[in-house]
């Protein structure tokens, strides 16, 4: 797993003791309300609602996370193009004081 | 010359302009610290990590990676506190972690409206705590329901996107 070896890289000597994982598929914080949904428990509309809002919430801090993603990739590259720029520019000045020139 | 010295300045320019939005949303987010290696509800996604020596099934909001070491983070935007039920869930995710990876978190952090920032250290005595409550964060009654209804249950399972 990516992250885990990313974890690893500082030192530790310890192995992973599991590494099965289960498939994203379930959503369920609760064996209750697993059960319910399976059993087809009507949901009160306030239930309804909290859960609503609450995964609206989760889509939004997801959204804002792809976009901080997204920043960050943008920010990496204009860092090479500024360090390119620098080097060029840098170049362009000592060539035009002729330091290295006779 | 000139036109690349200026071009330069702009692109230093926006990149500080870029950085600050960067740090601004971090805060919002409460990831003030470290890299983000997963994230739930997003384009990277995030695995769910399940632990068959404690019947744990859970996907935590962000994993994050710092100094080395693997951080779960639960997003509680409608909560205004941090209350019991966040800190061992969290508690559960450093678990999960701990048992997929093999790397003890020492801490968790539970990010809360505003975009607090909780840390909860995990320590010895929280993981008992968490292991000895009775089906931990995931309610009282939630056994006792199984044990009347007898269904089956793969687990506890540990999301950001339910109320616990």
């Amino acid at each position: 797993m990516p992250w885990c070896s990313l974890a690893l890289k500082a030192g530790s000597s310890t192995k992973p003791k599991h590494s099965a994982l289960y498939p994203a598929t379930a959503w369920y914080i609760c064996p209750e309300a697993w059960y319910l949904e399976r059993a087809g428990a009507a949901r009160s509309s306030a239930g309804a609602r909290r859960l609503q809002a609450g995964s609206d919430a989760h889509h939004q801090i997801g959204r804002r996370t792809d976009n901080l993603h997204a920043l960050d990739s943008v920010r990496q590259v204009l860092l090479m193009a500024i360090l390119v720029l620098v080097v060029v520019v840098a170049a362009q000045i000592v060539s035009a004081r002729g330091l290295f020139g006779p | 010359m000139p036109v690349l010295a200026i071009l330069l300045v702009l692109a230093v320019v926006l990149y500080a302009v870029m950085a600050a939005l960067s740090r601004r949303q971090r805060a919002r987010l409460g990831l003030d610290d470290g890299e983000i290696l997963a994230a739930d509800d997003t384009r990277t996604g995030v695995p769910t990590l399940y632990s068959e020596r404690l019947g744990l099934v859970g996907r935590p909001d962000h994993l994050l990676a710092s100094d080395g070491v693997l951080i779960p983070v639960e997003q509680k935007p409608r909560s205004g506190r941090l209350q019991l039920s966040h800190v061992l869930q969290v508690a559960a995710q450093c678990v999960l972690v701990e048992d997929v990876c093999g790397v003890r978190p020492p801490y968790g952090v539970v990010v809360l409206e505003g975009g607090i920032r909780e840390r909860v250290a995990f320590t010895p005595a929280l993981e008992r705590k968490l292991l000895t409550t009775d089906a931990g964060t995931v309610g009282q009654g939630c056994r006792a329901w199984l044990a009347l209804g007898g269904a089956e249950v793969p687990g506890i399972w540990l999301s950001g996107n339910l109320l616990v």
